[in-house]
């Protein structure tokens, strides 16, 4: 295997500069993620609007590996201006992704259309052990939508 | 019924074999464990390894810097590259002969221990106690009742804990000298300890290089002193520790003394009458044994006053429905059944120990610490974590630019097995300003070759992420 199928160019430079880094002013909801085993660590903040239904801002701040951070940034442009009904599906699909079983190439092509720059990370399927690094991003934001205080990636995959 | 369990046995038998065997072709019980030896045996041994046998495999893996002979897990690949295993701190990989040996048991026997009065259950009993016997010898003990079996480090540090403190060795107000150095086994008994007892926690502070300040330890001990318990050697950055100083010292106190040994124990060893440690605990599986196995071993003077933590089956001497009165050492430490395959590989584990002997063992790591140390420091962007004077062949490194884990995968492109993480020492890792770092400890049976697969990963991984 060759790493560089998993630390693509994307993935380097998102980790390098992370988008909607940082605090936000007001944000209506804030999590934090943690996992334990290999010191990843984020607090996201949300932004909704006021029908409590579409994300106006979001970012994050924290510390981790390339792939939680690299998630982290391109999940954060990916879902500004989504509902969270729309969130939750595409994280459904990036799971999908990941730990689907034998995707009809079909499925395949209407999965990367959903998930745009996100199907960057789909190298990660060769590495099981760093599933909850790509994880662990998407729990944060659904915690943090679910006026949920902490977030911890799945522990089974 | 009878030629049925027949039939079954050549049909295992013939499983492990491999080969074709006429079906009809009958074997007496007798004869499988000699067949299940020569089946699991690596070409070139035939059947069980004898003395003599192993003390010429290892004379010639010494000659040949080549130990796949002897642990087959060796002669793996992965992604077209052998495997280069430099995560013995976490858990040595097994000669052959240990597999064999639990293979052996499961085959050939499969009774519990300590229990029947039939020939089968007998045999499992006393072979077992061997077990005991050889590993009071390795510590050089005084009674084998003072080995206790438990399921590993971590297991062997929470009965103690507990049973100091039902024991009332331990009361509230006592304080209990710990170092900032320890293994996450050796900290948080203590804290439940602290939270549920009432016992005062103090730690020994690290330096910047990673070893214990004495001087402060000193600072710590008082009257109010009643337990020092501290790591022989880092699991994350490799120190050796001066324990006779610190046991010496706190014993003059009357402090008892407890020693994680779950690193020294394959790596210089420990004899507990010369370093006088009350108790000392380590795991099986960091020294060539099979996983989920450990001891406790505690003077017997201290454990025939302490009290057994897991309680059920075995350990007593009569139970009625008020009460129950608990057996002498070590059974009532040692309640429900055995890892009785496990602990039939302790032997063997022991057996390969011995034959290399510990002073090569140590030489060929000294040459391995010489030859990474030179190596690792040459690299201007890899920082070492913990440079200890006296240290083993345990490396834990961060290099700029790179998270620990994403080292960890790059690593294992190559075939190199490394850990990342905190290895269950976050306090010390935090002391010296880290989080997370990337550590390849090294055992008898790597080679400095391992050491280039590892500075050749360091380069790929600074080289994936400097594009």
């Amino acid at each position: 295997m060759d790493s560089r199928d998993l630390y693509q160019q994307l993935i380097l430079d998102h980790n390098k500069s992370p988008r909607n880094f940082g605090e936000l002013e007001a944000p209506t909801h804030s999590a934090e993620g943690f996992n334990p085993l290999c010191g990843d660590h984020y607090w996201f903040y949300v932004e909704l609007d006021s029908s409590n239904l579409v994300i106006k801002k979001l970012s994050f701040k924290g510390d981790g590996c390339a792939i939680s951070k690299a998630v982290s940034s391109i999940l954060s442009q990916s879902v500004i201006g989504k509902n969270v009904l729309e969130v939750k599906e595409l994280f459904s699909c990036f799971r999908e992704m990941l730990l689907g079983q034998n995707l009809a190439e079909k499925l395949m092509e209407e999965q990367k259309k959903t998930l745009g720059k996100l199907f960057v990370f789909e190298g990660i399927r060769k590495y099981p052990s760093r599933m909850k690094c790509a994880m662990l991003p998407w729990h944060t934001v659904i915690a943090a939508i679910e006026n949920k205080k902490l977030a911890e990636s799945e522990s089974v995959y | 019924m009878e030629e049925n369990i027949k039939l079954k046995f050549t049909a295992t038998q013939h499983a492990v074999n491999g080969k074709s065997k006429n079906s009809q072709e009958l074997l007496p019980a007798e004869n499988l464990a000699s067949e299940i030896s020569t089946a699991s045996a690596p070409a070139g041994f035939n059947g069980d390894v004898s003395p003599e046998d192993l003390n010429k495999a290892i004379d010639e893996a010494l000659k040949h810097n080549d130990f796949s002979q002897l642990f087959p897990t060796l002669k793996r690949s992965f992604h077209g590259r052998r495997l280069s295993f430099l995560d013995n701190a976490s858990g040595a990989l097994k000669p052959f002969t240990v597999a064999q040996a639990v293979l052996k048991y499961y085959l050939n026997n499969g009774s519990n221990a300590h229990r029947g009065v039939y020939q089968l259950s007998m045999e499992a009993t006393s072979m077992i106690e061997e077990s005991r016997k050889r590993l009071q010898k390795l510590l050089n003990a005084e009674r084998p009742e003072e080995i206790i079996f438990t399921s590993g480090s971590t297991d062997s540090l929470n009965q103690l804990a507990q049973s100091l403190i039902r024991s009332k060795f331990l009361n509230e107000g006592d304080e209990i000298i710990l170092t900032a150095m320890e293994h996450h086994a050796n900290l948080i008994p203590w804290q439940r300890l602290k939270e549920e007892n009432g016992v005062i926690l103090k730690f020994v502070e690290v330096s910047d290089s990673g070893e214990l300040k004495l001087e402060h330890f000193r600072s710590l001990l008082s009257k109010k002193t009643k337990l020092l318990s501290l790591v022989h050697i880092s699991n994350s950055i490799g120190t050796i520790n001066d324990i006779n100083t610190l046991i010496k010292e706190a014993k003059s106190i009357g402090a008892l003394t407890a020693v994680d040994c779950a690193q020294s124990i394959a790596h210089g060893g420990i004899d507990v009458q010369a370093c006088r440690a009350d108790f000392i605990v380590f795991s099986l599986h960091k020294m060539f044994g099979p996983t989920g196995l450990g001891v406790l071993y505690g003077r017997y003077s201290l454990l025939e006053q302490m009290p057994g933590v897991r309680l059920g089956g075995g350990g007593i001497l009569d139970v009625t429905l008020e009460k129950t009165r608990f057996s002498g050492l070590p059974s009532r430490f040692e309640a429900g059944t055995a890892n009785i395959a496990g602990l039939l590989g302790v032997i063997p584990a022991i057996n390969f120990i011995e034959s290399l002997g510990m002073d090569r063992l140590l030489k060929r790591e000294e040459i391995i610490i010489n030859y990474a140390l030179k190596q690792l420091q040459e690299i201007r962007f890899l920082r070492l974590v913990g440079r200890a004077r006296k240290r083993a062949a345990v490396f834990s490194f961060v290099i700029d630019g790179v998270h620990a884990h994403d080292a960890g995968s790059i690593f294992d492109d190559l075939a190199v097995a490394v850990r990342v993480g905190h290895h269950c020492t976050q306090p010390l890792l935090n002391r010296l300003g880290f989080k997370a770092t990337i550590r390849a400890s090294f055992s008898c049976f790597n080679t400095l070759s391992d050491v280039d697969r590892l500075v050749e990963g360091i380069y790929k991984a600074k080289e994936v992420f400097s594009s």
